[in-house]
């Protein structure tokens, strides 16, 4: 049983990660970290909405998708910190270039440092044959892969 | 749960409270009597003053389920907007 602490994490990781609204984020970190019981937090890792549920409701049941979950939001924040080793890099090497230059150096670090990203998540997706549903996680898996694809797609466009 | 209903609850419970100063009352006051329902019930949950234009329809659909799973807070409106009306008739 996972403890409501780590659900909270993950709950919250994936708000930071959403496509919600700046303030739509704000209210939802609220119910995280203020109000959401263990049951709400697990529903809202599940569907991604608010509900009343009264404890011990279909716990069972969504149990392997906050496995699933919590393996993602750990190789998310896994990638995070691969992301952020490459654009500490890009700070060292960027800073002492000016203009067109400078913008590319930057953009070229960008492009990197979501590579190492993804390369991080596709290491952690192995774990997923650990779980109840490899499916449902894999799936997890591939929609925040994706993200990060459009991420550098739309870098190489700009 | 009525906007002018919720308006009324918050108004007692803020004009009877002795911590906050009698400029922050009026403040309070007028800002509740523009306020919309999504406002109000931020100011309701957190206490919080947030201007309209920050709801979206993400935020507004969250804002309000988040208000139905707090049944107190509805219930602490409905008892202040009732004593406001009964001391209004006194």
């Amino acid at each position: 049983m996972l403890p409501k602490s780590y659900l909270k994490f993950i709950a919250a990781y994936n708000v930071y990660e959403s496509n919600l609204s700046s303030y739509a984020k704000i209210q939802a970190l609220r119910f995280i970290e203020g109000e959401a019981s263990e049951s709400q937090l697990k529903i809202f890792i599940n569907e991604g909405k608010i509900r009343n549920v009264a404890d011990g409701e279909i716990i069972s049941e969504i149990l392997p998708v906050i496995v699933a979950a919590a393996i993602v939001a750990a190789a998310a924040a896994l990638g995070k910190i691969a992301y952020q080793k490459v654009i500490m890099n890009a700070v060292k090497e960027c800073s002492q270039l000016k203009g067109d230059d400078k913008k590319r150096c930057v953009r070229d670090y960008k492009t990197k440092a979501n590579y190492a990203k993804l390369t991080a998540l596709k290491k952690e997706m192995v774990k997923c044959n650990q779980t109840n549903n490899v499916k449902k996680c894999r799936n997890m898996f591939i929609k925040h892969m994706r993200k990060i694809e459009q991420k550098i797609q739309k870098d190489r466009v700009t | 749960m009525d906007t002018n209903r919720m308006k009324l609850g918050l108004v007692y419970i803020f004009s009877e409270n002795d911590k906050i100063s009698k400029k922050a009352k009026l403040q309070l006051i007028n800002f509740i009597e523009h306020a919309d329902e999504n406002q109000l019930k931020v100011l309701a949950m957190d206490g919080e003053l947030v201007p309209k234009h920050v709801f979206d329809e993400q935020a507004t659909e969250i804002v309000n389920d988040r208000f139905s799973t707090m049944p107190h807070i509805t219930e602490s409106l409905k008892k202040a907007s009732f004593k406001a009306i009964t001391s209004i008739k006194k």
